[in-house]
């Protein structure tokens, strides 16, 4: 099971990340934790991901706010409309 | 080509492009089945600097069906993985390989082997097993075959395997199949006129491929490692395909480098030759390949009334009529291509599977290789031929191309009389193979080099 939160999800794909669609959201990319060994070792802990090791979150379907993440070999997909939104609302 | 580039998507990743599959009982080992899979169509032996090489980031599986439904009871897999001895220098070798640890061999690749059981679970049977150099001339890869000889590992489970370059083994006069189907012997009766008839041309004779061959024993291969008691015992018949895949994501970084992400997803799929390159149609191609066999029943249609099959007739005015004239589902591909051939068909052969329809190799393992064996298979009187499963020098573009214009049709169906073209239709009449093989495993035979080869 993967151990992503709402929270986590959108700390880590709304930093740095512009376009709505497909959403790398890669610890080792320019985001808010690269400025901090402390924090970025931290949200990888409470994230459940290594150190280093990327995520993938795509939205396969805005109108019914499903979204596919890819994380190592493994695909899940969840549901959650107000996070499409708010994907969706971010400039 | 037998599925060289075969489909639009697959057309542009060539080191995921499965162009070819053979499925033999091993002539010089009978108690063993060759299984090969071909990669990276039409490669230019000259293609330098970054020579060939299988793909980091694709996972290339050989399936067998044992039970006939058209899915995978056993898989072997291989990844695959390049070792740069000098990022700091621009050639491949620095020197001549004499051997695959020569300190002049600069890019290597190596690769793992896994089986896969039909409950998904993977052992790795290998890994770190070494290939050899692409054939570049004699000075950078003297006694080439020597060479390749040391590529080839036998693994503790039992089974022998090389992966690596090789000379192209489909031979087929592609200018000609590909300008509106110019055929031989009759191409001066073809709608368009062209001129004088030519000799056909042997396309391929001079390109190579990626081979992954893997030899395994009998028993390993077989439902519950059963011995089959004779030609007739359903558990003789494998069902054969192979099949490459990639991550779902691959993200391009701003370094130069590429990040992959997700589960491994179907890019290619090869069982027969020539099935999605001839007879699935263009738009449904891309999605042919990322299906199993299992799945090919929505595909019936097109194998019970192939296009080429109306295409013929119309090319070639006056010259297939009885073809012209047939309508019905053409029961004798649906059982070539989708469930094999039941017993009595054919006189003391079967390949049948069931009725489960997918088009896979079908490979009867109690049938003995051929002592004078036929290009033609099944058709020139050889059960140890294609379509019973295929061997290297099977030409099965003639034999398929017959059996489309009707030649194996009264197999089926005693009402029809095939048409004289149908038995004599081909694209090279007569080709040469001298030296185009092996007698001995990964049977395909020395890759042409660059030095023997420069581009047209």
């Amino acid at each position: 099971m993967l151990k992503l939160t709402r929270r986590m999800l959108i700390k880590q794909t709304s930093i740095g990340v512009g376009t709505v669609g497909v959403l790398a959201a890669a610890l080792t990319t320019k985001t808010r934790f690269e400025n901090s060994s402390n924090t970025k070792a931290k949200a990888a802990e409470e994230s459940g991901l290594a150190t280093g090791e990327g995520l993938v979150v795509y939205v396969t379907d805005s109108a019914t706010g499903t979204l596919t993440l890819l994380r190592g070999e493994r695909a899940t997909t969840i549901t959650d409309a107000a996070l499409v939104q708010h994907l969706l609302a971010l400039k | 080509m037998s599925s060289h580039r075969e489909a639009p998507e697959i057309s542009k990743d060539p080191v995921a492009d499965n162009t070819d599959v053979y499925a033999f009982l091993s002539p010089d080992d009978s108690s063993t089945v060759t299984l090969i899979a071909n990669f990276i169509p039409l490669e230019g032996p000259d293609g330098g600097p970054n020579f060939y090489e299988f793909g980091d980031d694709v996972v290339y599986d050989i399936h067998v069906d044992n039970d006939g439904d058209g899915d995978a009871d056993i898989t072997y897999r291989f990844r695959f993985n390049i070792e740069l001895r000098n990022p700091n220098t621009f050639l491949y070798n620095t020197g001549p390989i004499t051997s695959l640890n020569s300190p002049n061999f600069n890019r290597r690749q190596f690769y793992s082997v896994s089986m896969v059981n039909d409950y998904g679970r993977e052992t790795f049977l290998a890994k770190n097993l070494a290939c050899p150099p692409c054939n570049i001339g004699p000075r950078s890869t003297p006694n080439y075959e020597t060479l390749a000889a040391q590529a080839i590992h036998t693994l503790p489970s039992g089974e022998r395997v090389f992966a690596g370059q090789r000379l192209e083994g489909f031979y087929v006069d592609l200018g000609a199949v590909f300008d509106l189907a110019d055929l031989r012997p009759f191409q001066e009766l073809h709608l368009i006129h062209t001129g004088a008839a030519v000799p056909g041309v042997d396309s391929t004779k001079n390109v190579n491929v990626h081979t992954i061959a893997i030899q395994v024993p009998k028993h390993l291969l077989t439902k519950n490692h059963v011995q089959p008691k004779n030609a007739q015992d359903p558990h003789a018949v494998l069902g054969v395909y192979a099949s490459a895949g990639r991550r779902r994501a691959r993200i391009t970084l701003s370094n130069g480098r590429t990040e992959e992400y997700g589960p491994w997803e179907q890019v290619s799929r090869l069982g027969n030759p020539l099935i999605n390159e001839a007879l699935i149609p263009m738009g449904q191609k891309d999605r042919w390949n990322s299906l199993p066999p299992s799945a090919d029943h929505q595909f019936l249609q097109y194998v019970q009334h192939p296009e080429l099959a109306k295409l013929l007739p119309v090319l070639y005015p006056g010259v297939f009529p009885n073809l012209a004239a047939y309508s019905k589902a053409r029961a004798d591909l649906v059982a070539i291509l989708l469930t094999g051939l039941p017993w009595g068909v054919i006189p003391n052969f079967q390949n049948y599977t069931g009725p489960k329809q997918a088009d896979m190799l079908r490979l009867n393992i109690q049938v003995a290789p051929a002592q004078n064996p036929s290009m033609f298979g099944i058709l020139g009187g050889d059960l140890a031929g294609f379509p019973n499963g295929r061997r290297v020098f099977d030409d099965v573009f003639t034999i398929e191309l017959r059996a489309i214009a009707g030649a194996t049709l009264p197999l089926v169906d005693n009402t029809f009389t095939a048409d004289a073209a149908a038995s004599a239709v081909t694209d090279i009449q007569n080709p040469d193979l001298t030296a185009r093989y092996l007698p001995h495993f990964p049977y395909l035979g020395t890759p042409k080099s660059g030095f023997e080869v420069p581009a047209a």
